[in-house]
């Protein structure tokens, strides 16, 4: 429905009712069998075009700069994989001081993101409760249960992550400031101080927030079950990077999997990526579903047989033996000990985001405090031939690959990016099945079933624009319900 | 007496063909709008809503934003003025990864943050957001210059005395 009036400045004025945009649509298509219960259930999104066109034929440094444009949501994620993808371009390593300068942008990135997916999507469902009316289940309710001062925390320490992002990066969205083999910027005694002092206050807000969830959530019965119930959960395998201890590592490392009981099943370089997952392909989908190659595709099932892993906090933390500092290894600790390992139970994201949220800040503290972080020896020479790299990154939501490859004077020929929701594509068809498979029972849809879908993919947090290139507006979502011969039985959408 | 502080915020992405006329929409009103006396006035460019709209909008008295559209049912080059209550149909002013710009002001009016009292959408109906490209379609490249006289015109016509009055409330 649009609703148009005109103005007294001759504009239109319009009301539009958000039906009306089809576009851009996160679209769930669930089938029924013949009993009337749940036979398939598939989560679909809108293709966008032309990325890769896009990039071919430009000089491959640009692409640190283009590639963080594909989305707005994690541009530092991009930016890192493409620039570690160029350096591998161009053969060659950045400085000591640039990879800390690099990283300690990384961690703030992190930091930013997982502070605005934790206060906005999950505290609303675990700090307000899954139960509280839907009007309070937002980031204004979890002020009110709060208060203002520990919302004003919130956003000042949001607000800080971005700032870091922006000193070293040149600009906090889309930053410019990693170049093939280094750094374009070194950072000032004056910066130095005032990074300092907000990454001790992180480390703060860290722990804050985790004692908040741990209050919220474990003095709840009903909140433990959710996490650890089966309802949520799948037995997939994860992967992530690590470092040489098998710790959680964002910015480098070696690629692990760990399989449903979380033993080790890889362990790889970046560049062996192709070797390890293969994609597979759906007709009802534009996007692709990786799978490790070496168990092979066997359909949207989980299980030890199954070749599907998941990514993203929960997995990292499964992959890893560890957390690399003190504070967030005792966080870790005590989820594994709360529970079990590996954690199967995709809620569990949650907590994981908030144990990384505590490394994040610990290991800037350590970042800012070396003394290498203000040398300006920030960029290595290009002397070899440009032909072909490899950038691999952990994103907020998971592993980041971008792949490259040149001719001799450097214009991109081949651009290869795989995102975390694509990675995430198998588990979340399972997870939204299966979330549908306990409201809906012979014919019969429960009311509960967006809200229960909902929390199933927002555990994820699929970020639709970069999985299909394009940008994210409101994902408004619909659900349809079809019986065996593919007709509409009933069709739910959220705005 | 201060002046009055006013952004004109442009919302898009550069490299997703109409999806940058925005942003590029700003870009001509800097260039052409005579800032009148008594007014301080910022034109900034953003590809991200959610929490981000509220570093940007911290401490002004005002805000024009200029967004694209796709209704579908407006020819393309359309400019139309979108009141609060239909955010959920902008293709940036919502965000499923954090917070609205609804909410975005209602809670740093709720956080004692000074947010602007005066704000005024304006959105362009686009056609093409789905492939990456550094041009316009060409319906829209041809609206476009009406398109920068019309709200050129409509953000005048508001600098006369409109702009204080116009207060709109987020509950």
């Amino acid at each position: 429905m649009t609703h148009t009036v005109k103005t007294k400045d001759g504009l239109k004025r319009v009301s539009i009712d958000p039906i009306t945009r089809l576009e851009g649509h996160g679209k769930i298509e669930i089938f029924l069998n013949e009993e009337g219960n749940v036979a398939n259930a598939y989560f679909q999104v809108p293709e966008l075009r032309g990325f890769e066109k896009f990039c071919e034929d430009r000089p491959v440094e640009e692409l640190p700069r283009i590639t963080p444009r594909i989305c707005g949501v994690c541009p530092g994620a991009h930016h890192m994989a493409s620039a570690k993808a160029v350096d591998g371009v161009f053969g060659v390593s950045p400085t000591p001081a640039a990879k800390k300068l690099r990283e300690l942008y990384y961690v703030n990135h992190m930091i930013h993101s997982h502070i605005a997916h934790f206060y906005a999507l999950a505290a609303p469902d675990f700090v307000v409760g899954p139960d509280a009316p839907k009007a309070e289940r937002n980031i204004l309710g979890v002020v009110a249960k709060v208060g203002v001062e520990a919302g004003t925390e919130v956003i000042k320490h949001r607000a800080y992550a971005q700032k870091v992002q922006e000193i070293i990066g040149g600009k906090a969205t889309h930053s410019v400031a990693a170049l093939p083999g280094g750094m374009s910027k070194a950072l000032s005694e004056e910066d130095r101080v005032k990074i300092e002092e907000m990454m001790l206050s992180q480390i703060e807000f860290a722990a804050f927030s985790l004692k908040l969830f741990k209050d919220a959530v474990l003095s709840n019965e009903n909140y433990v079950e959710l996490i650890t119930g089966d309802t949520y959960a799948h037995n997939t395998h994860y992967m992530a990077l690590v470092d040489e201890n098998n710790r959680v590592n964002f910015y480098e490392g070696m690629i692990r999997v760990v399989d449903t009981k979380g033993e080790e099943l890889y362990r790889f370089k970046p560049e062996e990526y192709l070797e390890y997952i293969g994609e597979h392909v759906e007709s009802w989908s534009y996007l692709k579903f990786p799978y490790l190659k070496k168990k092979g595709w066997h359909g949207l099932v989980d299980g030890q047989d199954s070749g599907i892993y998941a990514v993203g906090p929960l997995a990292r933390l499964n992959v890893a033996d560890g957390m690399a500092t003190p504070k967030a290894q005792e966080a870790y600790e005590e989820m594994f000990e709360t529970l079990g390992k590996p954690v199967h139970g995709r809620l569990a994201n949650h907590w994981a985001r908030l144990v990384e949220m505590m490394y994040a800040a610990e290991l800037g503290l350590e970042l800012i405090r070396d003394p290498e972080i203000t040398s300006t020896e920030i960029r290595q020479k290009l002397t070899n031939v440009p032909s072909e790299g490899f950038g691999v990154v952990e994103a907020p939501r998971g592993i980041l690959f971008h792949h490259y490859q040149t001719d001799e004077r450097g214009m991109a020929k081949k651009v290869n990016i795989i995102v975390a929701t694509t990675h995430n594509n198998a588990p979340i068809c399972l997870s939204i099945k299966k979330a549908a498979q306990g409201v809906i029972k012979n014919g019969e849809v429960n009311d509960g079933l967006l809200n229960m879908v909902e929390m199933a993919f927002r555990a994820y947090d699929p970020c639709l624009g970069c999985a299909t290139h394009s940008m994210p507006g409101e994902m408004p979502l619909e659900v349809t319900i079809k019986d065996t011969q593919g007709r509409v039985l009933d069709s739910i959408r959220r705005h | 007496m201060k002046d009055y502080s006013l952004c004109i915020l442009g919302l898009g992405n550069e490299i997703l063909k109409d999806d940058a006329v925005g942003i590029l929409l700003v870009r001509e009103l800097e260039k052409e709008l005579e800032v009148p006396e008594g007014f301080k006035i910022d034109f900034l460019e953003a590809s991200l809503a959610g929490f981000n709209l509220l570093d940007i909008l911290v401490g002004y008295d005002g805000v024009f934003i200029i967004d694209s559209i796709v209704t579908g049912k407006e020819a393309p080059g359309t400019v139309m003025e979108l009141d609060l209550d239909s955010l959920k149909s902008t293709l940036r002013l919502t965000s499923v990864h954090d917070i609205n710009l609804a909410t975005a002001l209602k809670l740093g009016e709720d956080l004692g943050m000074k947010m602007p009292s005066f704000i005024k959408i304006y959105v362009l109906e686009v056609l093409e957001i789905f492939e990456f490209g550094e041009e316009l379609s060409e319906p829209v490249k041809e609206a476009f210059p009406l398109a920068v006289v019309r709200l050129k015109a409509a953000i005048e016509g508001l600098f006369s005395g409109g702009l204080v009055d116009a207060r709109v409330s987020f509950d």
